[in-house]
């Protein structure tokens, strides 16, 4: 009885210690695994490539702003001026364009059903976002939905059965427009489980390529009510 | 007999919590040597301070690269001083030369290639907090993370409540951006890539800007329908830097007008 009521003890101090003991080990196990900073090298390297890209692109202003200068200094300072203008024109999307590239065609795929009838699938806002983003993404230069030119505030909205562009409503069959390298922009449209490959099993898609593609400029006027050009710089 | 039997039974147990202790005391300093290394947790600790040696060298790296991008920059406004003087200079000569200006203004300002500020709002996206739902069920990683066509819907959304001008993550977006996803990160603009979280400055009417993401077929309403974080701010003042790359049309040629 004594006996057993000891080893009962020895035990239980045993079992109390080896719970501590798991339990620590618990701990420690989920302490690891904070993978914090692999995380913040990873947002560190980006930070780093987007410095350098930034500042790629910034030399590369500075030796235009330089050839514009030179030009003010020593060609005619009325053409420089005009050339400029053009060109931040062009960069506006207040002009129009002309060029070589591809033109896609998305019209409502009609299925026959079992039962005779026909399925419609209508063209959705999101697949002609999805378009353009992907040209913009091939290097596209210039892009116009039927005829309604795509700049910096240009939204593509469902409104019914129409699709709102730069506030104009417009309905299938949609054009878009793109100039730009064709093969490139027609490479990325059609790539295997690309946009057009994905859209193709819903819609009635084509992709051709054109020598020369005539783009207009856009007809509206933007009048920046908050936006204000910053004046003072930081110092 | 019996006691011999308890003896052995203690003994096992004793090797055991030695086993233990011995684990945990391993775990818990980090002893040099190759048989500690080999266990997984002092090698997860040996790796952390090899990135934390990394992490140091990329701040620095950064911080030049800053540097050189702020003299970059400063040398950019002085150019475009001189600039803006000889587009002055031309004005007065000239007829319509102010007419000039002012179209060569605007539509700088339509291109983005002016900083800018005035209200509007500030959106902040980021993927879902990791949480019980989350760690469960690893197949539906999908739902809770921010796609690059998320990124876009709030975009197109943007510019449909009026926004003026729109940045994501200090990179201006303009008409020929493309958000795309590269792997982990999203390519926002020509080559910049981003991780989440993702902050959004759009300048317009605070107020329509806002309500406009409270309609029912927002992108909105699914966001945070997954638990994404979708946290918009009304500011009065939000700035929104220039686009910077470069622009150059290599295939598209700007056809005259007909005025």
């Amino acid at each position: 009885m004594k006996r057993s009521t000891a080893g009962q003890w020895a035990v239980t101090l045993v079992s109390l210690i080896l719970g501590l003991m798991l339990a620590a080990q618990f701990k420690n196990v989920q302490k690891i695994g904070g993978n914090v900073s692999r995380q913040r090298t990873e947002e560190l390297t980006e930070y780093i490539k987007k410095l350098e890209f930034d500042n790629e692109s910034l030399s590369n202003r500075i030796s235009e702003y330089e050839a514009i200068i030179s030009d003010y200094e020593n060609t005619s300072q009325d053409e420089t001026l005009i050339n400029e203008l053009t060109k931040s024109k062009s960069q506006a999307g207040l002009l129009p364009m002309e060029g070589p590239g591809v033109v896609v065609t998305v019209d409502n795929l009609y299925i026959d059903s079992w039962d005779g009838g026909q399925m419609v699938q209508n063209v959705h806002y999101d697949d002609l976002l999805k378009l353009v983003n992907e040209l913009n993404a091939a290097g596209a230069e210039a892009i116009a939905i039927n005829n309604e030119r795509v700049i910096s505030t240009t939204e593509i909205r469902n409104a019914g059965d129409y699709i709102v562009i730069n506030t104009n409503r417009h309905s299938v069959p949609f054009e878009i427009k793109a100039i730009g390298n064709p093969e490139n922009l027609e490479a990325a449209l059609k790539l295997l489980g690309g946009v057009v490959d994905n859209l193709s099993q819903i819609l009635d898609i084509r992709v051709r390529t054109e020598p020369k593609i005539s783009i207009p400029r856009y007809e509206g006027t933007i009048n920046y009510r908050y936006a204000q050009p910053i004046q003072e710089k930081k110092s | 007999m019996k006691k011999k039997k308890e003896i052995w039974v203690l003994t096992l147990i004793c090797i055991l919590a030695g086993f233990f202790a011995v684990r945990v005391f391993e775990a818990q300093h980090e002893l040099l040597g190759l048989s500690n290394m080999l266990t997984p947790q002092s090698l997860d600790q040996y790796l952390e301070g090899k990135t934390l040696a990394r992490i140091e060298g990329y701040l620095k790296d950064a911080k030049v690269l800053e540097e050189r991008r702020d003299t970059l920059l400063e040398e950019i406004r002085a150019l475009e001083a001189i600039i803006d003087q000889h587009e002055k200079d031309v004005a007065e000569r000239t007829e319509r030369g102010e007419q000039i200006r002012q179209q060569l203004q605007s539509s700088r300002m339509m291109a983005g290639m002016l900083d800018i500020e005035g209200p509007g709002v500030e959106i902040v996206l980021d993927d879902r907090k990791r949480d019980t739902i989350l760690d469960s069920d690893p197949g539906m990683i999908g739902y809770y993370i921010v796609h690059d066509s998320d990124l876009l819907e709030v975009v197109n959304e943007l510019r449909a409540a009026g926004a003026e001008a729109v940045s994501i993550n200090g990179v201006r977006i303009t008409g020929s951006s493309r958000i795309s996803c590269g792997g982990p990160t999203i390519n926002v603009g020509k080559e910049q890539r981003f991780a989440p979280p993702f902050v959004i400055h759009a300048i317009g009417d605070p107020d329509a800007l806002a309500s406009y993401f409270q309609r029912d077929d927002s992108i909105y309403q699914t966001l945070i329908f997954w638990g994404l974080r979708f946290d918009i701010k009304k500011k009065d003042l939000v700035q929104i830097p220039r686009y910077i790359g470069d622009i150059d049309f290599k295939y598209a040629k700007p056809l005259e007008e007909g005025e």
